[in-house]
């Protein structure tokens, strides 16, 4: 190769390659910015999520059915039934996403996390009512690959079809979500993108909110710094709960968590309760279920708030529960 | 070409095949042991798996014999799995160095980073492979380093080649490997072409939990790590195998092992045409050359002098041939020796000066956080040789390469950086593949996150979190805040919360402050991992009541 350029050459050259570099880039940085200035449109609109569907037999707010049984997977099957059945909610061909709570580097024994038996349940009975596709996601406090490992929920969701993601940093958007106290953060925008959404939540103690259910385990779509949330958790429940309303919740209560939640760690801090909580209304959900860490739904602010915004009922009087087993 | 009788005989060309494969082999195994601590999760395991390592990923560190005398000089005892490097020291006193360019993945890295010059002459390259004095140096070295591990430190990790290559990998070139990469896969994702943004996407899940190291945080300590390692492979730029010739303690020990290999490198003077071919591709700076002395101890066989040697002038053969002249090492003078035995004598009493080691009363440093499973200090810097493994396997980066943290002499050791990460309550991955036994092997019911989870006696502890009031939110600001509480693994909580109602600015607001139960406090730095107070947490982790340590105790009981 021979390097024996003159000057003027190696000025030519240079202006050459500096023009083309400069130009390639300019290039990908209007690209990049083109994509970025999409959400920024929209700063003003309020992106909110509602996967409700109007079901065919609407039993309405407050209607929750509870299940009992000593087979996580059985007694789930049992609730949605009772409930009307899964093709009430999902349609030939949707993309289902199932949110468990898959928080802890925890076993299912220490009820930290979902138990894996009632998501692998959803997963074929969303497959059953002919979903398309079944994707299972949380965006886990501890390690996600560990949690979703150690909870079980990886093996069994994937066993049952269902496609698990991880949350990843590429993985997050941007949404407006106009709370009162929640604006813009960041999401695990596989969470909310598909046609319909099962949240299932696992009732738990939690040191601040008292009780960590259905609402609360909206925080798992959340990314960026959510360890602020806390200062005004009551608000940022409700302002979750707005953002996403989900087509389904089912309560995991098979076995719940008493003491040192949210993560527990000790046996002793758990208690089988052996029950399954559905219903299209996430605060009635809520409502039923914290009496069953002994937890009054009245010392719930975040419930209150909920009802207050129309997302559902939060008196226990006002709750239809049919009872299943 | 074929049909003519000169010309190097097939044998030893294809010996010098067998040595391209073997570096090829030896080094693909090298990297699938580092890729290999990246998948144990997934799919095909079961709830509560308790993750043991099922590979040797520590093999090619098992299989280090300076490991193994350092720590015996020390401790004067051996771990176990490091008994196979008794094979490699073993096959050294037949074959010389021959691991060097055989087996070595820092040998086969500065091998690949000595080739392609095509710029050089002839004369050039025969030039940059003859004897060079400075090759005492690592005899030298390896002195020095011998002394201070008798001495009690295994300081000889920073020069060994199978740390620096394993941690080369591991904490420098995978980490920039995963920065980049994310920089490309965050560019795709930002692109808002959906078609892309899939690629991307499957792009990231097979990287994942194959190559990329999580995290992939380059910590000050890391950086030094990684100058050091491009230095290394860059100076082969300047003279081939730099290192391995000049620098190299390992190199050094099985060169001094093979002075009576049984092989010998035999030279015909009568057939040789003086072409300097055999010096040219001399990896080892061995003297090849007919009529030059054969220097046993650098020749790493290579194979190349025998395959290029157009003359038949060259073979390796038996010990005993009647034209074999060897050097058995280089001339090293009486006070070259005498200085480097000082060095080795004074080196670790000087280094230590200050640190908590120090002879002299030192204390425990608070950011010296060692693994769960380290042993007491002391007997830590006589084992650890700074590999790198546990910060590798550490699922939440939470080990990171020590600056000054355990004094001068830690350097590169691995200390916990809550701030980056913090220790996973039922992990033990990173005591499975210690190699020297400086983090001992423990069981997940030693530590919080048992099943049962109460605490006991036993519980390994690496230090104590210590609440710092003016920067909480609760008790500095009347501003609600539980997280440490909510993320303390423990059970019962470590952290505990206290109910007050407080004034601020004459509005009476009711709040949880946290309070620390230094019984249960295990020292994991969950807390101060998660704490709202970004920058410097309002709650941290220091090394004091961590349970290896006499010296360090914090409570009486």
């Amino acid at each position: 190769m021979s390097t024996d350029w003159d000057r003027r050459q190696f000025i030519k050259r240079a202006v050459i390659g500096c023009a083309g570099i400069s130009t390639v880039s300019s290039a990908a940085v209007i690209a990049r910015d083109a994509g970025r200035d999409a959400p920024q449109k929209n700063k003003q609109v309020r992106q909110i999520r509602n996967f409700q569907v109007p079901a065919k037999k609407d039993k309405g707010a407050g209607y929750v059915v509870v299940s009992k049984g000593n087979k996580p997977d059985l007694t789930t099957r049992r609730a949605i039934d009772a409930l009307g059945g899964m093709s009430q909610f999902i349609s030939p061909g949707d993309e289902v996403v199932i949110k468990p709570n898959v928080g802890w580097d925890r076993t299912p024994a220490q009820a930290a996390n979902t138990n894996p038996l009632v998501v692998q349940a959803l997963v074929q009975m969303c497959f059953e009512a002919k979903a398309g596709k079944v994707v299972v996601t949380d965006n886990t406090c501890n390690d996600a690959s560990r949690c979703f490992t150690r909870s079980g929920i990886w093996k069994m969701a994937e066993a049952a079809g269902a496609e698990i993601i991880l949350p990843a940093s590429h993985r997050f958007r941007d949404f407006e979500l106009g709370g009162v106290v929640l604006g813009t953060m960041p999401v695990l925008s596989p969470a909310v993108s598909g046609d319909k959404f099962i949240n299932v939540p696992i009732a738990k103690h939690h040191g601040l909110s008292r009780f960590t259910g259905a609402m609360k385990n909206l925080y798992g779509v959340l990314g960026g710094r959510r360890n602020r949330l806390h200062q005004k958790i009551d608000d940022s429940i409700a302002d979750l709960a707005e953002f996403i309303r989900p087509t389904l919740t089912v309560m995991d209560a098979t076995r719940v968590l008493l003491h040192n939640g949210p993560q527990g760690g000790n046996l002793q801090d758990t208690k089988a309760v052996g029950e399954i909580i559905v219903s299209t209304d996430q605060v009635a959900v809520d409502t039923y279920s914290c009496g069953l860490i002994g937890v009054n739904p009245d010392d719930l602010p975040y419930l209150k708030l909920a009802q207050a915004r129309g997302l559902g009922i939060a008196d226990l009087k006002k709750l239809t529960i049919k009872r299943v087993s | 070409m074929s049909g003519l009788k000169a010309g190097p005989a097939k044998k030893w060309m294809r010996l010098r095949l067998g040595r391209r494969i073997s570096q090829v082999v030896f080094f693909g195994l090298f990297l699938s042991l580092i890729f290999a601590t990246e998948s144990l999760t997934g799919a095909s395991f079961d709830a509560g798996n308790s993750q043991d390592v099922p590979w040797p990923v520590e093999a090619f560190l098992d299989l280090d014999p300076l490991a193994m005398i350092t720590v015996w000089l020390g401790t004067f005892s051996v771990p176990q799995t490091l008994l196979w490097s008794l094979i490699i020291l073993g096959s050294a006193v037949f074959f010389g160095r021959a691991f060097c360019s055989w087996i070595c993945p820092m040998g086969t890295l500065n091998h690949a980073f000595s080739e392609f010059r095509p710029g050089l002459s002839k004369k050039t390259k025969r030039r940059r492979n003859e004897v060079s004095p400075a090759r005492k140096i690592k005899y030298l070295l390896l002195l020095t380093m011998l002394i201070s591990a008798l001495f009690g430190s295994a300081i000889v990790g920073i020069f060994d080649p199978i740390s620096i290559v394993t941690r080369g990998i591991a904490l420098t070139v995978l980490p920039i490997a995963d920065y980049l990469l994310s920089g490309v896969i965050g560019a795709a994702s930002d692109s808002g072409v959906i078609a892309v943004q899939h690629l991307s996407d499957h792009l990231y899940e097979s990287a994942h939990g194959f190559v990329v190291h999580q995290g992939g945080l380059i910590t000050v300590g890391g950086v030094f790590l990684s100058l050091f390692f491009f230095t290394v492979l860059i100076a082969n730029r300047f003279v081939p195998r730099l290192w391995c010739r000049y620098a190299c303690p390992l190199g050094a020990l099985l060169g001094i092992s093979g002075r009576f290999g049984i092989l010998t490198l035999r030279k015909d003077s009568q057939k040789c045409t003086h072409c300097g071919k055999c010096e040219q591709y001399c990896s080892g700076a061995a003297s090849p050359v007919p009529e030059t002395k054969w220097e046993r101890s650098e020749c790493d066989m290579c194979m190349n002098c025998v395959s290029v040697c157009q003359d038949n002038a060259l073979s390796f053969g038996l010990v005993g041939w009647k034209d074999s002249s060897a050097n058995d090492g280089p001339d090293i003078k009486k006070r070259q020796l005498i200085g480097s035995a000082v060095t080795g004598v004074l080196l670790i009493p000087v280094i230590r000066s200050g640190s908590a080691t120090s002879p002299m009363g030192g204390r425990p440093d608070p950011a010296c956080i060692r693994p769960p499973g380290a042993v007491e200090e002391t007997e830590f810097l006589k084992r650890c040789i700074r590999c790198g493994q546990c910060m590798k396997i550490c699922p939440n980066n939470a080990l990171h390469p020590a600056v000054d943290e355990a004094g001068l002499e830690g350097l590169w050791t691995p200390v916990l950086v809550p701030k980056l990460g913090y220790c996973e309550p039922t992990c033990t991955l990173c005591t499975q593949v210690c190699p020297t036994a400086a983090i001992r092997r423990i069981d997940e019911k030693q530590k919080s996150g048992s099943p049962t989870g109460t605490h006991r006696e036993n519980t390994i502890r690496l230090g104590t979190a210590f609440i710092n009031r003016g920067r909480c939110l609760p008790w500095a600001m009347g501003t609600p805040c539980t997280v440490c509480e909510e993320f303390c693994p423990a059970s019962p909580k470590a952290i505990r919360l206290e109910e007050v109602t407080v004034n601020v600015y004459g509005k009476a607001v009711t709040l949880l402050r946290p309070y620390i139960d230094p019984a249960h406090c295990t020292g994991c730095g969950a807390c101060e991992h998660v704490c709202p107070v970004h920058d410097r947490a309002a709650v941290i982790i220091t090394s004091a009541g961590e349970s290896r340590s006499e010296k360090n105790k914090l409570l009486l009981q």
